[in-house]
Order: C-alpha cells, then sequence, then structure tokens
C-alpha cells in the first residue's frame, strides 16, 4: 500500500474526534465507554502510521524496522481490555445500586 | 535471529545491575503474589497484616541497599536518586492508607484481603511511572496506579457515593489515559522516539508541530492526575466518595507519582511554556483556595486544598521548564514539598477517617466544634496538621513552600510567585476557621462524642504528626537522606 | 489495488465510527464498534503489521466485543426503552451536546492542520515492504522481553490486579451474612442542620441489601 502517512494520520484524528464527540455527548455509560475505545483505536492507528513511516527511512538505512510503535500499540491493546473490564464491571456495580447506566446518574454535582 | 544473538541479548540486559535496579519492584510483586496465596487458606488469614508490613518494610529496604544504579533495561527504566526517594515517599503513603484502613471498613469486609491486594498494587505502578525513561514504561505504569484505584474508590460497593465516585475517577481516568496514548502516538510520528532523550533530541527535526501537539495531550493528562486548574473538577466528588484511606492516598500518592514524572518530563518541553505552566499554577491556586474557602464539609475543603497545593508545586515544575540549570534544586524543593504533604494531608485525612467511622455528619465542620475539649490530642494534632497545609514555620509544610518559591523566583518567575504567595496566605484562612471551631466554638449538645479507639489508626497519625515537626524542625535531616 | 482498499475501510470505519456515536441500541453500537475495529486491523495489515493485526482481531473482536456485549445481555440493555423510557434522549440536553460536538471538531481540526502542516515539510514517503512485514515476531520479542520487559512484567501485575479488582467489583458477597455491622443504619445525629440537606446521608439511608438484582 503506498497510502501517504499523512492520509492515515487524518483518518486517525477523525476517529479520535469522533471518539470524543461520543464521549462528552452521550448519556449511556456503555457507549461512552466505548468511545474511549474509539479514542485507544485511533492512538494505535497514528502508532502504526509514524511506525510504519519511521521504519521506511530506518530500512533505506539497511536498519530492521522501527519497533518503538508496535511495542507501545500492542500494551495499548492489552491495557484497553483492562480498561473494558473494570469500567463494565463498575458500571454493573452502578446498576445494582441504581438501575440505570446513565452518565447523568454518576455526573451530578454535590455542591 | 539465532539462538546465540538471543542469548547475548538477554546476558547484555540482565546484568547483576539491572537487577539491584529491579529489587525493590520485585520485592513488591512479589508481596503482592504471596498475599494472594495467603488469600486461598482462611487459616493463613492472621498472616495478610504482617505480610503486607513485610512487603513495605522490604521494598524500603531494597530501596536503601539497592540504591541508584542509574539507567537500566536499555534506559526505559532510570534509577536514579530522585526514583529511589519517590519510592519511598510511595512506600510512606501506602503505609499510612493501610494504616487508617484498618477497622474502617464496616460493608464489604468480606474483601478486605482483596483491599489489601490492589493497595499493594499502586506503589507499584507509582515507582514504575517515577523512574520510566520512556512513554511505554510510563504508560503501563499509570496504568498500574490507576486501575487498583478506581477499584478501590468503588471498594464500598454497597454506597451509592463510593461506586459514583469509583465509576466517575474511571470515567475521566480513561479519557485522560486515551489523551495521553493519542498524544504519545503523535510525539512518535513528530519525532521517531518513545524514549524521553529521544523525544529531546528530535524535537529539533521537521516533525516539531506534531510533536508539539503530542506533548502538550501528554501534559495535559499529567495535569489531570496532578488535578491542574481546567482538569480539577472530578477532585471533590471523587475524594468525598472514596472510602477516606483510599482518598489518603490518591491525594498523596497520586499526585507524587505524576509529579515524579513530570520532574522528569519537564526536561522535554520547551522553556517558552513555562510562563504558560506557572499561570496555570496561580490559577489552580486561585480555584483551589477559592473553593475551599466556601466548604463546610472538612473532606471536601481538603481536596480543595489539596488542588491549591498541586498547583504551588507546579510552581517549581515551571521553574525548571524556564530554568533547565536549577533542575537539581527544583528536583529537591518538590520530593520536599512531596514529603512534607504525604505526612500532612495523610494525617489531616487520617483523622477524618478516624472521625468518619462514628458516623459521616462528624466531618462537618459544624460537628468538629468543641472537639479540644472532647478530644484534645486529636484536635492538637488536626490543628498541627491545617497549620502545616497553611505553611505556618515549624512545620514541613512551611519549609516546602518557601523552596518551591525560592526555585520559581530564581527562575525568574517573580509576578506568578507574589501571587502564590499572597494566594497562600488566602488559604491560611480557612484553614484557622476550622481551628477556631475546635478550639473556640461552644460543643453542639445533641452531638454524641466519637468515642472509638483504633490503635493503628492513633499510630499512623502520630507517626505523620511527628514526621511533620521533624520535617519543619530538621529539614537537613530529610534532604541529608535524599541527596 | 491495496490503495483502493484502504480507502475502502477508511470510509467502512470512519462510518463504523459515526454509527457507535449515534446508534440508538446499545448492541447496535458493539456491532458498530466491532467494524470499526475490523476496518482498523485490515488498515494494519496494509501497512505492514501483520501481529498487530491479529492481536486486533484476537484481543478486541474476540475478547473485549465479547466483554461489552455480555454486560449489555446481562444488564438486559439491548432494548434502549429499558434505559432509558422512549422519550428520554439519546445525547445530553443541548448545550453540553453542542459543546462537546465544538471540542471533538476543534480537536480534529486542530490534528489535521497540524498534521498537513507536517506533511508540507518532506515526510518520508513509505517504500516497498520487506518480506515478513515491518513487525517481525522474534524481533518484537526480543524487544519486549529486553528492552521493555519492566513494561511487559508491569502489564502482566496489572492483569492481576484487574483480576482482583473486577472481582471485588462485580463479584456477589461472599458471605452474606457477615457483611453487615450492626450499627450500618444508625444515623449520627446533626447539629446544625436537617439530615436531607448532607448528601452521605442519603447515600447511607440507601444502602439496602444487593442481593434481589441481578441474582
Amino acid at each position: 500500500m503506498s497510502v501517504p502517512t499523512e492520509y492515515l494520520l487524518g483518518l486517525a484524528a477523525i476517529l479520535f474526534g469522533i471518539g470524543i464527540a461520543g464521549f462528552l455527548t452521550r448519556r449511556n455509560l456503555i457507549v461512552v465507554l466505548m468511545s474511549i475505545e474509539l479514542m485507544l483505536n485511533a492512538a494505535n492507528l497514528s502508532l502504526v502510521a509514524g511506525a510504519r513511516m519511521h521504519s521506511t527511512q530506518r530500512l533505506l538505512d539497511g536498519a530492521g524496522p522501527d519497533l518503538q510503535g508496535p511495542v507501545l500499540a500492542i500494551f495499548v491493546i492489552a491495557v484497553a481490555a483492562v480498561e473494558a473490564a473494570v469500567g463494565l464491571a463498575l458500571i454493573i456495580a452502578l446498576y445494582r445500586r441504581k438501575q440505570t447506566v446513565s452518565l447523568e446518574s454518576v455526573s451530578e454535582l454535590r455542591d | 535471529m539465532t539462538t546465540q544473538e538471543i542469548a547475548g541479548l538477554i546476558d547484555q540486559t540482565y546484568s547483576p545491575q539491572t537487577w539491584a535496579g529491579l529489587a525493590p519492584l520485585l520485592t513488591l510483586a512479589g508481596g503482592i503474589l504471596l498475599l494472594l496465596f495467603v488469600e486461598l487458606f482462611e487459616r493463613l488469614h492472621p498472616l495478610r497484616a504482617p505480610l503486607f508490613l513485610a512487603s513495605l518494610i522490604g521494598t524500603f529496604l531494597a530501596h536503601k541497599y539497592a540504591g541508584a544504579v542509574g539507567p537500566i533495561l536499555g534506559g526505559s527504566y532510570i534509577v536514579d536518586g530522585a526514583t529511589v526517594a519517590w519510592g519511598q515517599l510511595f512506600l510512606a503513603s501506602t503505609m499510612l492508607a493501610w494504616f487508617f484502613a484498618r477497622q474502617y471498613y464496616r460493608t464489604s469486609l468480606a474483601f478486605l484481603g482483596e483491599h489489601d491486594i490492589l493497595l499493594l498494587t499502586a506503589p507499584l505502578g507509582m515507582t514504575v511511572m517515577a523512574g520510566a525513561g520512556d512513554l511505554v514504561t510510563f504508560f503501563v505504569g499509570l496504568e498500574l496506579l490507576s486501575i487498583p484505584l478506581y477499584c478501590l474508590a468503588a471498594f464500598r460497593r454497597r454506597r451509592n457515593d463510593s461506586v459514583e465516585a469509583g465509576l466517575k475517577y474511571f470515567i475521566l481516568g480513561a479519557f485522560g489515559v486515551a489523551l495521553l496514548l493519542y498524544g504519545a502516538a503523535l510525539t512518535y510520528v513528530g519525532t521517531g522516539h518513545l524514549d524521553l532523550a529521544g523525544i529531546a533530541a528530535g524535537l529539533e527535526g521537521p516533525g516539531r508541530p506534531l510533536a508539539f501537539a503530542g506533548l502538550a495531550l501528554i501534559a495535559g493528562s499529567l495535569f489531570f492526575k496532578l488535578s491542574i486548574f481546567p482538569f480539577h473538577l472530578w477532585v471533590p466528588d471523587v475524594y468525598q466518595g472514596s472510602p477516606t484511606p483510599i482518598t489518603v492516598l490518591m491525594a498523596t500518592g497520586t499526585k507524587a507519582a505524576a509529579l515524579a514524572f513530570l520532574m522528569r518530563f519537564a526536561a522535554v518541553l520547551p522553556g517558552s511554556s513555562a510562563n504558560l505552566i506557572a499561570l496555570l499554577a496561580v490559577l489552580t491556586m486561585a480555584a483551589g483556595n477559592l473553593g475551599a474557602l466556601v466548604q463546610k464539609d472538612l473532606k471536601r475543603m481538603l481536596a480543595y486544598s489539596g488542588i491549591a497545593h498541586a498547583g504551588t508545586v507546579l510552581l517549581a515544575v515551571a521553574g525548571t521548564v524556564a530554568a533547565p540549570a536549577l533542575a537539581g534544586d527544583a528536583i529537591q524543593a518538590v520530593l520536599f514539598y512531596m514529603a512534607a504533604y504525604i505526612f500532612t494531608a495523610g494525617g489531616a485525612f487520617g483523622i477524618l477517617a478516624w472521625l468518619e467511622a462514628d458516623g459521616d455528619l462528624f466531618t462537618r465542620i459544624d460537628s468538629l466544634r468543641g472537639l479540644a475539649r472532647r478530644r484534645p490530642w486529636l484536635a492538637a494534632t488536626l490543628s498541627l496538621f491545617l497549620l502545616s497545609l497553611g505553611g505556618i514555620p515549624a512545620t514541613g509544610g512551611f519549609l516546602g513552600k518557601w523552596l518551591v518559591f525560592s526555585v520559581s523566583t530564581r527562575a525568574d518567575l517573580i509576578t506568578m510567585t507574589i501571587l502564590g504567595v499572597l494566594l497562600s496566605v488566602v488559604a491560611l484562612g480557612y484553614y484557622l476557621r476550622v481551628i477556631v471551631a475546635m478550639y473556640m466554638e461552644p460543643e453542639p449538645a445533641e452531638l454524641a462524642p466519637p468515642m472509638t479507639e483504633r490503635a493503628w489508626a492513633t499510630f499512623g497519625t502520630s507517626l505523620c504528626a511527628w514526621m511533620v515537626l521533624i520535617l519543619g524542625v530538621l529539614p537537613g535531616w530529610f534532604l541529608g537522606r535524599v541527596f | 489495488m491495496a490503495n483502493l482498499l484502504f480507502y475502502l475501510m477508511a470510509t467502512l470505519a470512519t462510518v463504523c465510527a459515526i454509527g457507535v456515536v449515534v446508534a440508538r441500541s446499545p448492541v447496535v453500537s458493539v456491532v458498530s464498534l466491532l467494524g470499526s475495529f475490523a476496518s482498523l486491523a485490515i488498515i494494519y495489515l496494509l501497512a505492514g503489521y501483520q501481529f498487530l493485526a491479529a492481536v486486533q482481531i484476537l484481543v478486541y473482536g474476540g475478547a473485549v466485543m465479547v466483554l461489552f456485549l455480555f454486560t449489555i445481555m446481562l444488564l438486559n440493555l439491548g432494548d434502549p426503552a429499558v434505559i432509558h423510557g422512549e422519550s428520554e434522549p439519546l445525547f445530553h440536553h443541548s448545550r453540553r451536546t453542542l459543546l462537546g460536538l465544538g471540542v471533538a471538531a476543534a480537536v480534529g481540526a486542530a490534528g489535521l492542520i497540524a498534521i498537513l502542516r507536517v506533511a508540507w515539510s518532506a515526510m518520508p514517503q513509505p517504500a516497498e515492504l520487506p518480506e515478513g512485514g515491518l513487525d517481525p515476531l522474534d524481533q518484537l520479542a526480543a524487544s519486549m522481553f529486553t528492552h521493555y520487559s519492566l513494561a511487559f512484567e508491569a502489564a502482566s501485575v496489572l492483569l492481576l490486579a484487574t483480576a482482583v479488582g473486577v472481582l471485588v467489583l462485580a463479584k456477589r458477597n461472599r458471605r452474606p451474612t457477615a457483611e453487615v455491622f450492626p450499627r450500618e443504619s444508625q444515623q449520627p445525629a446533626t447539629p446544625s442542620s436537617p439530615p436531607t440537606s448532607t448528601p452521605s446521608a442519603g447515600a447511607q439511608g440507601q444502602e439496602v441489601a444487593e442481593e434481589g438484582v441481578l441474582s
């Protein structure tokens, strides 16, 4: 694939923006969690784009591909799974207390 | 890759020096595993407390004797004097939280073993954060600190406020992590590096704008953990809803960990951002102090005061960004400030945890009236902590402030320093209000006095009081030990 | 050909991402999210990251999606009428929605502008892919177990702590009788204000047994 790096970065920026929009506007906590997953994926796509770009330079120089990006991306995927597990457990705990998964049941300020 | 190459790589990586640097982390991880093992058998449950303390003490000794061995694992973990000192402070913070958690809970008692395991995981993450030399290690350390805290904040899961606090902390924390990762990715695209040294070098390249956007996002997520001005609104709710021993850890340990990495990260930030950081510091102090002035609940007041303190210490960060030559002094000032803050705020929240065991309403300032007559020692200790938070001389809080302001003055951030000093004086107002209520106002008639005796909490509180005094009167003792 | 596939997948990923945010039913959101993840995996593959693509499908498509679906089914949230009632809005009240969209658009636009500014100064453009892609497993493993071994081990402790934490949060009571302390329901006397004005009093009053829900 010979798509320029900036297209991949642009796609990542769009996905990140959509993720932020979902995070800030939706009321359903599960969808809010999904929006965060979208943002993490946008970060991963940027990492891939960057790694491919920097690897190109290194391969031309005769060195191996740049691995920092993929390594962080793998850690991000692992941590995304962890966050999903903890987030959903918290949502279950909230549902037991209040029978709702609406963000408003959490975000009301008490002062 | 051939087998020989792999063997060579492994020999080269895992030198005795590496093991020495990792020793404290391995001790903590070993403690966690042993605690999990003990959970399996009901008969071994009495071993929980000694095991927990032994892990902390063992880790402390490992920090002390392994010492600063320099960068290990190819520079992804840096064990310098600062890492060792931070690591010990994190242990102190965890120990205080654990002391105050003894006999605190009245629900979820079946999960107390898990509580201790999660509590012991947090300092592991903090230490990894403090020593991280690249964003990968930092990111995993941050998660290792945050995930147990999300669960612990919601630990009293029968209570709405605790579950809400955990969820709120989680949602905002996960958002912060997403920002951090996108920032790390942009920095990586711009500079080609995820390690701090490489980023600093790569900032000269053509990817500068992208890298700066990334650095700003990373700094933003650090500021979120540190509760700096636009990102401070979550603090009072989360602190109030969480179990108070966990609030101790959040208010002291988490902040110290974010600050520890921020001090490393400051070396990467461009000098031109110093004014912005100083401005944020002053705005944070203003937001914290003004918020604290109107609070009726002592726990919320201390949360706002914690925001103000984060702002104060951020001035030292601004100082080291403005004048990198001051980095040594700045790290010393920040370490001292946070050491004093850990024991001061830790002690104050600990007393709250104690009062709370007699019912939540005792944390209201109204219900503290006349406390000096009912519990003279308790009132005296709480006054000591409040005076230290306010920065009265002869307490640790005063010297911390003094060191921080001297760094920011020498870095030529004069205006912001003056504003900071003025705001610190404003802060005295609400601390004194509590002391006045305890000593000069009549005791409300219908109030049942808190009478519970809790040995661990008493021990923790007196330890804090002694440390606040020692740090205030003999600061050289601490500073000589650290460097 | 590969380029065409990329544009197709990029479009699909964007459409699915929008679907996640605007879908009324959480189940539709989950399926959209899955579509977005799958298209991203194909993009990773096209960019030369085979292992990452496999992990993306395995962990996201396998583990995370199942977790989401499981929770939605467990709490019976598939039908939006159950959560909000038919007339309840999907989004926060309009001012906050506008603010959110504004922030999102600003972040997206700032990102795009920064990217274009960099792209204008020569970004190295991709050449032919080497055999075995850009993330050869042997080198990836070597760097994971040497340079990044601390992060790797910390991640393993993180998974352990997560298992413990999730158990604490989501498990029903282990020994239900031992949980309630006699003093739990006692309300301390309020010196100056009525109990309704204090938030914690309300929270404590609501401490009912959690059995019954979800059991």
